[in-house]
């Protein structure tokens, strides 16, 4: 049944930052101009102590959505049971916005990576993904997030591109996308892509939220390290991606090398800035 | 065997035991150029883990050095894969696999100092529990007194060594300005794991209330505690050191055994 853009996604909810350890005072104290925060799931799936305590006051005054590594959506061991039910205990305790995950796998035979590996596109794949985004939606309730990760390996084997893998995924399951915009502009350069021709082929009734994030480059490959600022190429592709997607809710994704607040709410409000102008355009074209 | 079950498992050989022969053929590229790409997975598959032994093991690292801990986490890392999506579980043989690792067997207290973490460690992540007033005690009829039983803190435990791990765990904790002088053969350690205010304390406490303590964490009755205690230090008033058990949240709870 098609569904109108409306009737898929939930309302957008600005510009937002990942929730990290460093900055839980200083956002208690300053209440800084951030419309949203996301929190990495795993961080939280513990009985109590300080990221709970934090976040539970935090989540008072911000929206939260969560963000999560370990689903390992991709791998071909059976889902993780267990997993899922401490994600659904925690969905219940932080009612956040929305859920997200990457469309990756982490392990197999019950050992794990630790890092989101990428898949090969190929029909059996993409049916393997499909069936298991669809039992996990059941267990959740509600339209799972994947997200596109950065990869450094194309596979031999692999029949169509990752956008038309990460588009048929979306629509076959009915799952919503978390588009990042570094990781489509890491990988474009690790796999001499383009870009561009990546975001114009993601459909526009799926894209909730977007993520941009730095990288480091080391000559011939992109490492994705979320370490470094966001650089000027790939605040291009988000322009591009706005223009596109239209209002989907932006946020800084920063885990290593992690700077004072402020330094990210400069950054988010480059992207607030570069969101404007293209929706501006867009409306006075 | 699928297709995808296939790739995903030469990939893990690949990154865990060096072996790229199976997952290249699977690559494009020139060999070479498949190889460092299968180096970049090797690499942050082995420096995930290895932060996450940094981040728990943080007195470890300081005693041995970063190059030492870096060989350590390697090798740990091939022999006790994670099992588990969640990496905070991640570690916790680390001071079972020091213990007859022979380039650490110079540092024998290096194993109980690593269990000492770990329970540090599973404290700072531990359930909480509100304390509860001395004067709910107080309406405990003296006839019971010997029956009731106590609930440890979960964000608490007990841990004991044949070496001082409480001084070598506190001179090398970063905000640490006290004395820094370490007498190693100053003898065995019985020790309380402890979080206040978020922040997880390390104390030595008397042996006999060690004991004490451990009897009731064990689920033996206060009578039996104040035995095992008084018979390590027959002048111990166990009505003040439970008051101070009780005070400082150690013990969060209690009920009276049938």
């Amino acid at each position: 049944m098609p569904h109108h853009a409306e009737q898929l996604l939930h309302p957008p909810l600005g510009f937002g930052l990942g929730l990290r350890i460093p900055h839980y005072e200083a956002i208690l104290e300053s209440r800084p101009a951030v419309d949203w925060f996301e929190v990495l799931s795993e961080n939280y799936m513990v009985p109590g102590g300080k990221p709970r305590h934090y976040l539970d006051r935090i989540r008072e005054n911000y929206p939260i959505v969560m963000h999560g590594v370990s689903l390992s959506i991709g791998s071909s061991d059976p889902l993780n049971r267990d997993y899922l039910k401490q994600l659904k205990t925690l969905t219940d305790q932080i009612e956040p916005r929305w859920i997200s995950d990457h469309l990756c796998w982490t392990g197999v035979d019950s050992t794990n990576l630790h890092d989101l590996m990428p898949l090969p596109y190929t029909e059996e794949a993409l049916q393997h993904v499909v069936d298991r985004v669809s039992a996990v939606q059941d267990i959740l309730g509600c339209r799972l997030l994947l997200e596109n990760v950065s990869s450094y390996v194309t596979y031999k084997h692999s029949e169509m591109s990752e956008w038309d893998f990460l588009r048929e995924v979306a629509q076959r399951a009915d799952s919503l996308l978390l588009l990042d915009i570094n990781n489509i502009y890491v990988s474009s350069f690790n796999h001499g892509f383009d870009p561009v021709e990546y975001i114009d082929a993601i459909p526009v009734n799926r894209v909730q939220q977007f993520h941009l994030a730095g990288h480091r480059n080391q000559g011939g490959c992109i490492i994705d390290t979320h370490d470094e600022p966001v650089i000027d190429r790939v605040w291009e592709l988000y322009e591009h991606a706005v223009r596109r997607f239209g209002a989907v809710s932006t946020m800084i994704e920063r885990d290593d090398n992690i700077p004072p607040l402020e330094e990210l709410l400069a950054e988010l409000d480059r992207a607030r800035h570069i969101a404007k102008q293209a929706l501006t355009q867009i409306a006075d074209a | 065997m699928s297709a995808l079950r296939d790739l995903q498992q030469d990939f893990m050989t690949a990154v865990f035991s060096a072996k790229k022969a199976a997952l290249a053929r699977h690559l494009v590229g020139t060999a070479s150029e498949r190889a460092w790409r299968i180096d970049i997975y090797r690499n942050n598959a082995v420096s995930n883990l290895s932060s996450a032994l940094e981040s728990a093991y943080p007195v470890i690292v300081k005693l041995v050095g970063a190059e030492f801990f870096r060989y350590a986490a390697q090798e740990y890392i091939s022999r006790y894969p994670s099992v588990s999506g969640d990496l905070h579980v991640f570690g916790e043989a680390f001071g079972a696999f020091l213990a007859p690792f022979p380039p650490a067997a110079q540092l024998p207290y290096l194993p109980d100092v690593a269990r000492l973490e770990w329970l540090c460690h599973k404290a700072y992540f531990a359930a909480d529990h509100a304390p509860f007033a001395l004067d709910r005690l107080k309406q405990v009829a003296p006839e019971h007194y010997g029956r009731l039983q106590f609930r440890l803190n979960p964000a608490c435990a007990l841990f004991e060594s044949a070496f001082p791990v409480d001084r070598i765990w506190q001179v090398n904790q970063d905000h640490h300005t006290g004395d820094q002088a370490l007498d190693l053969s100053s003898g065995a350690a019985t020790v309380v794991v402890k979080r206040e205010m978020y922040r997880v304390a390390v104390n030595a406490l008397p042996r006999s209330e060690w004991c004490g303590l451990h009897a009731l964490s064990t689920g033996h009755t206060f009578a039996t505690a104040c035995d095992v205690a008084l018979q390590i230090d027959p002048d111990l008033d166990p009505g003040a050191a439970l008051r101070r058990w009780v005070e400082e949240a150690i013990l969060v709870d209690f009920s009276i055994s049938a």
